[in-house]
């Protein structure tokens, strides 16, 4: 029991890793598979299908940032970490919730709204930055639950209890 | 296959290849200076530059028309892990291709000449078990069809009785393999596609005044309309048949059909655009794929509406008024 803050700390690190890797895969995945059909009838389209398709990898790494930051923060990562309380290990797992859970869903939705641009830039390559601007906006979403987990991990931390 | 989950996924590579291909389709504009031009020649021209490789001192171009059907549907199964999902989009080339068979079988002729492909039986093999009267090697949708209409046409010899029953068949096979597919547009088209046809049928028993048995035999009531409202409709006449389409969410049919019967072969097309249409803008699903496939049909025959017109020197607003509606 001693240990336990200390599993449900790493237990939300791993979450906010997998979670948002785990959507930004399959996100990636779908543009991607859109994007080779655009590439067998035109190569030279490449380019503008690269970054459509780069677009909803981000959560990926918005939860390993968060997980990285989680596990400096607790010291598991020097090797010397100290057992955490139960409540803060808690505290520490409800944090990387918000990154874990919408950037699984915000990557699949950007993926789909980039795939969507993908037959924008197939039919009309000249409109294609229209539909890079709007699969960007899911990104909002997944920077703001950025920002929640970081900060929260970063205070909690740093809060003794 | 449809829906907004993930599933979809498959389709994604199919339909992003498909609307790089909506690209070589012709455009209202091309239409527009097809149409205006001043004869067939230079209309054969114009399409010419466009790829379309006809032949001018050709009348009908057939094979030429053939192969940008065939070559519509290789790019979609060089597209798809599975074709089968637009079975009910071509079953109706399988029941064409059955009754070549059987009514060359009968007169000795030729059939290779009458098979359309694509079509989900290979057709050197239906020929082949039409030929050798071993209907059990044909796949199962076709079989106890080919058996009917093969024994109609050994008892009776009515080859329009064998066609109606073929017909009704195709529909009704359409509309199960529709089913399967679990997409909602193939099966809104396929039902779409046998009222269309019901209610032509209809409209030609009513104008050559066939009785009513003939009207139960030839209506295969696979779609939405109701099968003894429409035979009521069509030997009561023209009115009765118009508000029965209309009542049935038919209206423009309903209109054409009171105005004349080029008017009402276009809305039987145009019925069938609108249903498909809906998958021009969707980023995902099996539906846009089909939707080509059907747009590059209906491609091929505005093209030879329009050269037949050219060809027989009708005039431009007559040409226009024959046109159907188009995909992009």
């Amino acid at each position: 029991m001693a240990n336990l803050g200390t599993v449900f700390a790493i237990l939300g690190a791993a979450l906010a890793a997998i979670l948002s890797g785990l959507g930004s895969a399959r996100a990636v995945g779908l543009v991607g598979e859109a994007g080779a059909g655009v590439i067998t009838e035109d190569p030279s389209k490449f380019g503008k299908v690269l970054i459509l398709q780069i677009l909803p990898g981000t959560q990926g790494l918005y939860g390993f940032l968060t997980a990285f930051l989680l596990l400096v923060k607790i010291n598991v990562l020097s090797g010397d970490f100290s057992d955490l309380s139960l409540k803060k290990g808690l505290a520490l797992l409800a944090a990387c919730l918000p990154i874990a859970i919408v950037g699984y869903f915000s990557a699949i939705a950007q993926g789909r709204a980039a795939a969507a641009g993908i037959g924008v830039v197939a039919k009309r390559p000249e409109q294609s930055g229209k539909s890079i601007t709007m699969a960007a906006m899911v990104e909002t979403y997944a920077v703001l639950t950025l920002l929640i987990s970081l900060l929260s991990i970063v205070r909690i931390t740093d809060i003794a209890f | 296959m449809t829906g907004t989950g993930m599933n979809e996924l498959h389709f994604a590579y199919a339909v992003a290849r498909i609307r790089c291909n909506e690209l070589n389709l012709l455009t209202s504009a091309d239409f527009e200076q097809l149409i205006s031009a001043p004869d067939h020649k230079s209309a054969v021209a114009f399409l010419n530059d466009k790829g379309w490789e006809l032949d001018e001192k050709s009348d009908s171009n057939a094979a030429a028309f053939h192969r940008r059907r065939e070559e519509a549907w290789e790019l979609i199964q060089s597209s798809l892990e599975d074709v089968s999902i637009l079975n009910s989009v071509i079953v109706f080339n399988d029941f064409h291709n059955l009754k070549a068979a059987l009514k060359c079988k009968f007169t000795g002729s030729d059939a290779q000449n009458y098979m359309l492909r694509p079509s989900v039986a290979d057709s050197d093999a239906l020929l082949e078990a039409v030929e050798k009267h071993r209907f059990e090697q044909l796949p199962a949708f076709l079989q106890s069809s080919a058996q009917e209409a093969y024994d109609m046409l050994v008892q009776t010899g009515n080859g329009q009785r064998a066609d109606c029953l073929l017909d009704c068949a195709a529909m009704q096979t359409a509309v199960e393999m529709a089913k399967r597919s679990q997409s909602a547009m193939l099966l809104t088209l396929a039902q779409t596609v046998a009222d269309c046809a019901d209610a032509k049928t209809a409209y030609r028993c009513f104008r050559t005044g066939k009785d009513e048995a003939f009207l139960e035999q030839a209506l295969s009531g696979s779609g939405k309309l109701d099968k003894a409202a429409l035979c009521a409709a069509a030997r009561s006449g023209a009115e009765e048949l118009a508000q029965t389409l209309d009542a049935a969410g038919y209206p423009r049919l309903a209109k054409g059909l009171l105005t004349d019967s080029v008017s009402f072969e276009k809305e039987c097309d145009d019925a069938l655009m609108a249903v498909y249409i809906q998958a021009k803008h969707s980023a995902f699903g099996v539906e846009p794929v089909a939707a080509y496939y059907l747009a590059c049909e209906s491609q091929v025959k505005n093209v030879r509406i329009i050269l037949s017109g050219k060809l027989n020197r009708l005039p431009q607003q007559e040409i226009e008024r024959r046109v159907r509606s188009l995909y992009v």
